[in-house]
């Protein structure tokens, strides 16, 4: 995936967070449909250990650093500050 | 917000002349009109039903549906897909981008797409966007098949996906989000056993019994779509038919075995329920650039009598990543 120049940060991936949204942890629901339907994705996929949490992070991270613009009232929510 | 007003019908010849042009288009319309369009950097899909911003919706089909995506693409790719291939769709665009793609309604492509979308391969790097060609419903029900059009060569396809890949500026990215004004109420859960369009038994309260008999016992209304929760995101599978005979219940996108569903909370007016909704939501949008609705929200809610804000084309089911029915579907651009 290419790397936007944004002028919108999203915290750094070693935030326990991110962590806890792929697993299902964080019940916290995107405004964004494609995160919506990555979170659900991601705790199916870990519970059923078709994928790592940390691959889970990884992808959802990537996501979210396209969608940034789109994500910065949800991060306000979960990450308050970065 | 802006609604990006490149998105409207028009006459065949203003159609004709935007492709000599140059422009990048995905048109809606009759067959006959499409077939008559120069080639060109287009696709197509065919369907008569149009809903307008400021009127009501109609059936028409001596005019075609226009979305210019020219000032977005910094490149595209126009491809054809059959069943074999479609799988690599999402592998075949650009970096950074968005993929248009319409399909022939309840052709083999169709219901492949519907069941194996959710295992594509990259498959939420960029938007998956796009639609289910239809057509007149009264022509469908005597067998008539809706057609995909690939711009490029002029060829007409009962049973390929046509797909318009674009390329975006490092600075934008495309979202593809949704409008859903179904809910799932509290009336019944229901579980299938395999994935699928076509039921006898289903899981229904925890309780294995006849979905026909339970929907025709209970007075289920089908026009309310079943709804599944994705992460706070409500999928709906619409009900195609009751099939007596057989003692089955048919749907237009598949149930799977790994998913809970319940039947959709019932309104007053479809209308007033996606203005109320959409009003909330598109507070944070800055700008639309192409829309889509469902066939069964024209006909269901009463779409020809009255307007819902956008102008559109209808289809046969929409396409957001994976198979959605009666479901509002929309692409914004992000300035990073």
């Amino acid at each position: 995936m290419s790397d936007p120049q944004t002028q919108f940060s999203i915290p750094p991936k070693e935030r326990k967070e991110w962590a806890e949204l792929v697993n299902g942890n964080i019940n916290h629901q995107f405004q964004n449909f494609v995160l919506q339907m990555k979170t659900a994705e991601f705790s199916r996929k870990i519970s059923n250990g078709q994928i790592s949490t940390e691959a889970a992070v990884d992808e959802l991270y990537e996501l979210c650093r396209k969608y940034a613009v789109a994500v910065q009232s949800d991060f306000k929510t979960i990450f308050k500050e970065w | 917000m802006e609604t990006v007003q490149k998105n409207q019908l028009m006459e065949l010849g203003q159609a004709a002349e935007l492709i000599e042009q140059g422009h990048t288009l995905v048109i809606s319309g009759e067959e006959a009109l499409l077939a008559q369009l120069p080639n060109g950097k287009w696709i197509g899909g065919t369907i008569p039903y149009f809903y307008f911003k400021d009127q009501p919706g109609r059936m028409d089909k001596s005019h075609v549906f226009v979305t210019d995506f020219s000032d977005l693409a910094e490149d595209l790719k126009i491809a054809t897909y059959s069943v074999e291939t479609l799988k690599n769709i999402t592998s075949n665009g650009f970096d950074n981008g968005f993929h248009f793609l319409i399909l022939p309604a309840l052709r083999d492509i169709h219901l492949s797409f519907a069941l194996n979308a959710p295992n594509y391969e990259k498959l939420f790097e960029n938007p998956l966007i796009g639609l289910i060609a239809g057509v007149d419903l009264d022509e469908f029900t005597d067998g008539r098949l809706s057609k995909t059009f690939d711009g490029s060569t002029g060829e007409a396809h009962t049973d390929l996906g046509v797909a318009l890949h674009v390329k975006l500026p490092e600075s934008q990215a495309a979202r593809l989000e949704i409008i859903n004004v179904f809910e799932g109420s509290d009336a019944f859960t229901l579980e299938v056993e395999e994935d699928g369009f076509v039921f006898e038994e289903c899981i229904i309260n925890g309780k294995k019994q006849n979905l026909l008999d339970f929907i025709q016992t209970n007075n289920i209304d089908i026009s309310y779509p079943l709804v599944s929760d994705y992460g706070g995101a409500n999928v709906n599978i619409s009900f195609q038919r009751l099939d007596e005979e057989n003692k089955q219940v048919v749907f237009y996108a598949p149930l799977f075995k790994d998913r809970t569903y319940r039947i959709a909370k019932s309104f007053d007016s479809y209308v007033d329920t996606f203005k109320a909704k959409a009003q909330v939501q598109l507070q944070k949008e800055n700008r639309i650039d192409y829309n889509c609705n469902c066939i069964l929200n024209y006909v269901y809610g009463g779409l020809d009598k009255a307007s819902i804000g956008f102008s559109g084309a209808t289809t046969f089911g929409e396409i957001a990543y994976q198979m959605l029915n009666q479901t509002f579907t929309y692409l914004t651009i992000d300035e990073q």
